[in-house]
C-alpha cells in the first residue's frame, strides 16, 4: 500500500467516524429521552476531543459540525428545526461550536507533535543501527588493517631472510673463490715457468685443475642453493635462439678445440629467457654431450616449435648414449655417468633453470638408436618482441 | 720521454688477499709488464694520484675505500684501463661494472693466462697497432678524427675510455652499414667475447649518454633490429 492511498483511507475513516460518532451519541440520547441538552453537550466534545487526538483537525471539526446540527435539531428549541429561539441557545451553540474546535486543534497538535515525535524516533532509530553498522565496519576495517600490518611484517621479515640468503651466498661465494684465486693463479704461473723443471709444472698445472674443477663446484652449488631458494634473479627478454646457441657452441669451441658443433636452429626462433643463464643452460648440455660423446663425433643443437606456445631445444650427441638404470635421474644431484669430470650438477641446474623460464627438461629417444638426446622447453617470444636496446 | 708504445706497460694490482695480490704481480712479470700492487682503497687512491699506468687491476671489496668508488673516479679517464676483478660472481655485478666504466670484468678465480689475455686485449685497445688514416666521420653534432684518436661534441672534445672509443671508431669506419653483435664484440673485445652481449649494451649504453641528444632516442648509435648497431642514419 502506499502512503498516499493509506492517507486517504485514513481521511476518508475520519469523516465517517466524525459524522457517524455523534449521530450515535445523539440516537443514545434520543433512546434515554427527556434530557436537557446543555447537560450533555460536554459528551459531544468528548467525541470532539477523541476525534481530534486520533484522527486530526478535519474529523474534530465535522464532528463538531455534524454535534452542533444534531444538538439544535434534537435538543434545542423548538425541537426537530434547525432553528433556534433563545438567544442564549445561540450562544452556548457558539461556544459549543467554538470550543469543539479548540479542542480539536489542540488534540489534532498534539497528535501532529506525537506524529513528529514517532517520525523523529524512527530517524533516530535508523541513526542508531546506521552507527552500529559504521561501528561494526570500522572495527572490521581495523581488523583487516591489523591484518594487513602483520601480512607487512611477515612480508618484510620474508624480505629480510631473503636479503640474509643472498648475503650469505655472496660471501660464500667471495669467501670460496678468493683463495681458489690464490691457487689457480699462483698454480697457473708456475705452471708457466720454463726455468723450473717439469715434474714440478705438471704438478702445478694439475694443482691449478684441481682448482678449476673446485670453482666450477662452488659456483654449480651456489647456483643450486639459488634455484632451490627461488632467489635467482632473471631478467626475462625475447632472445634469438640461433645467437646464444652459436654463442655458446664458440665457448664448448675453446674448452674442447676439436669438437664440431651443429647449429641447426630455424632465424629468428626467439624465446623468453634471461641471456646469461639460456647460456649457462646450452653450456651445460653442451659440455653434458662433449663428456660423453667420442671427440671425433659431433654434437647437435637442434631447435623447434613445441606444444602451448613452447620452443623444444634439443642436444643431441652420438655417443654411448644414457644408460637405462641412469635415464629417469640424469637431472638429479650428483648423478653422474662416469668420472667425466664434471660436477655432477650441470644437468640438475639446467633443469633448475629451465623449470624457473617456465620451461621442462627431459631425455628424449636417441636418434637413429645412438647417442644421447636431451631436450629442454622455452617459452616462444611473439616474433614481433621488442628488440632490446 | 718514450712512446707509450716502446715503453713497457705499467699495470696497478689493487687486491686485498696478499697471496692472491703476489701470484697476480707473478704472472704480469712473467709476461714483460711493470706490476705495481696495493692492498686496500686509499693506497690505490694514493697509487693513481702519484703515477699514471696503463691498466688497474681492482677488486671490488677493499678495506678503507670501496672499488666501487674507486671505478667511479676512474670513470672517464682515457688511461688507466681498468678491468674489474671480483669473487663476488653475480651476473649483476659485471652488468654495474661495466656501466660504471670498468672495460672489463674477471671473475675470481682465473689462471695466469686468462688474466693476461684480458690485461693484453685492454692495451691492445688503448694502443693500436696501426693508426688510422686520416678521416673524420661526423654525425649531427659529434665529429670523430680517426686518425688523432679524438671525438668531438659541439666542438668540445669528449673523453672516452679506449674500449669506448674502439667501439665508436668501428661503428664509426662505415657509417650507415649495420654491424652486426657478434662481430662488434670479435673485433672490438676479441674471439672469445663473441656472446658477451652485454659488454655491448653496456658500451653502447655508457656511449649514448656521452654523445646522444637524447640517449632513450639515439640518432648517433642506432640499434637495427635484434641484429646490430649502425653509426648515423642507414646508408643508401
Amino acid at each position: 500500500m502506499t502512503p498516499d492511498s493509506r492517507r486517504r483511507r485514513l481521511w476518508l475513516l475520519g469523516v465517517v467516524l466524525a459524522v457517524s460518532a455523534p449521530v450515535a451519541l445523539t440516537a443514545v440520547l434520543v433512546a434515554a429521552g427527556g434530557v436537557q441538552a446543555r447537560d450533555y453537550v460536554f459528551l459531544y466534545l468528548g467525541v470532539v476531543a477523541a476525534l481530534g487526538v486520533t484522527l486530526g483537525l478535519t474529523p474534530a471539526l465535522v464532528a463538531a459540525g455534524t454535534g452542533f446540527l444534531l444538538v439544535d435539531y434534537y435538543f434545542v428549541q423548538p425541537l426537530h428545526t434547525l432553528t433556534i429561539a433563545s438567544r442564549e441557545d445561540v450562544v452556548n451553540l457558539v461556544v459549543f461550536f467554538s470550543a469543539a474546535g479548540v479542542i480539536g486543534g489542540l488534540g489534532s497538535r498534539r497528535r501532529r507533535a506525537q506524529l513528529r515525535a514517532e517520525a523523529l524516533a524512527g530517524e533516530l532509530g535508523d541513526a542508531n543501527r546506521e552507527l552500529e553498522r559504521l561501528g561494526r565496519e570500522q572495527a572490521e576495517a581495523a581488523a583487516v588493517a591489523v591484518r594487513l600490518a602483520r601480512t607487512e611484517q611477515q612480508v618484510r621479515l620474508l624480505e629480510e631472510s631473503d636479503r640474509v640468503r643472498r648475503e650469505f651466498l655472496a660471501t660464500v661465494s667471495h669467501e670460496l673463490r678468493t683463495p681458489l684465486a690464490g691457487v689457480l693463479t699462483a698454480t697457473t704461473v708456475l705452471a708457466g715457468r720454463p726455468e723450473l723443471p717439469a715434474p714440478v709444472r705438471d704438478d702445478a698445472a694439475s694443482i691449478a685443475g684441481q682448482a678449476r674443477r673446485l670453482s666450477r663446484l662452488v659456483g654449480d652449488m651456489l647456483d643450486m642453493a639459488r634455484i632451490e631458494g627461488n632467489t635467482l634473479d632473471l631478467r626475462l627478454e625475447a632472445v634469438d635462439l640461433g645467437d646464444a646457441a652459436v654463442a655458446a657452441a664458440d665457448r664448448l669451441h675453446s674448452h674442447s678445440p676439436q669438437r664440431t658443433v651443429d647449429v641447426d636452429v630455424p632465424p629468428d626462433t626467439l624465446v623468453v629467457a634471461d641471456w646469461d643463464r639460456l647460456g649457462q643452460i646450452l653450456d651445460n648440455l653442451l659440455l653434458n654431450a662433449d663428456r660423453f660423446a667420442p671427440v671425433q663425433s659431433s654434437i647437435t643443437v637442434r631447435a623447434g616449435e613445441g606444444a602451448r606456445g613452447m620452443v623444444v631445444i634439443r642436444v643431441v650427441d652420438r655417443g654411448g648414449g644414457i644408460p637405462a638404470e641412469l635415464r629417469d635421474h640424469v637431472f638429479e644431484h650428483f648423478v653422474r655417468g662416469g668420472d667425466g669430470g664434471g660436477t655432477g650438477l650441470g644437468l640438475a641446474i639446467v633443469r633448475g633453470l629451465v623449470e624457473a623460464h617456465g620451461g621442462r627438461a627431459w631425455v628424449d629417444e636417441p636418434e637413429e638408436g645412438v647417442g644421447a638426446t636431451i631436450a629442454v622447453s622455452l617459452p616462444a617470444a611473439p616474433a614481433d618482441a621488442e628488440p632490446p636496446p | 720521454v718514450s712512446a707509450p708504445e716502446e715503453r713497457t706497460a705499467a699495470v696497478l694490482v689493487v687486491e686485498d688477499d696478499r697471496v692472491l695480490r703476489e701470484a697476480v704481480v707473478a704472472a704480469l712479470e712473467s709476461a714483460g709488464l711493470q706490476a705495481t700492487a696495493v692492498g686496500d682503497g686509499l693506497a690505490a687512491v694514493k697509487a693513481l694520484e702519484s703515477a699514471q699506468y696503463d691498466v688497474v687491476l681492482l677488486d671490488l671489496g677493499l678495506p678503507f675505500v670501496d672499488g666501487w668508488r674507486i671505478l667511479g673516479t676512474l670513470e672517464g679517464r682515457r688511461i688507466p684501463s681498468v678491468i674489474v676483478i671480483s669473487a663476488r660472481g653475480e651476473e649483476r655485478d659485471k652488468v654495474r661494472a661495466l656501466d660504471m666504466g670498468a672495460d672489463d670484468y674477471l671473475a675470481k678465480p682465473f689462471g695466469a693466462e686468462e688474466l693476461l689475455a684480458r690485461v693484453r686485449a685492454v692495451l691492445r685497445r688503448a694502443r693500436p697497432a696501426a693508426p688510422d688514416a686520416p678521416a673524420v666521420a661526423r654525425c649531427g653534432a659529434v665529429e670523430i678524427d680517426l686518425a688523432a684518436r679524438v671525438v668531438r661534441r659541439d666542438g668540445v672534445e669528449v673523453r672516452l675510455s679506449p674500449t669506448e672509443y674502439v667501439l665508436l671508431a668501428e661503428l664509426a669506419r662505415s657509417p650507415g652499414i649495420v654491424h652486426d653483435h657478434r662481430t662488434l664484440l670479435r673485433q672490438v673485445w676479441g674471439p672469445t667475447y663473441a656472446g658477451e652481449l652485454g659488454y655491448l649494451r653496456a658500451f653502447v649504453h655508457r656511449l649514448r649518454i656521452k654523445l646522444e641528444e637524447d640517449a632513450a632516442h639515439p640518432e648517433v648509435i642506432v640499434t637495427v633490429g635484434r641484429q646490430g648497431y649502425r653509426f648515423g642514419p642507414a646508408a643508401h
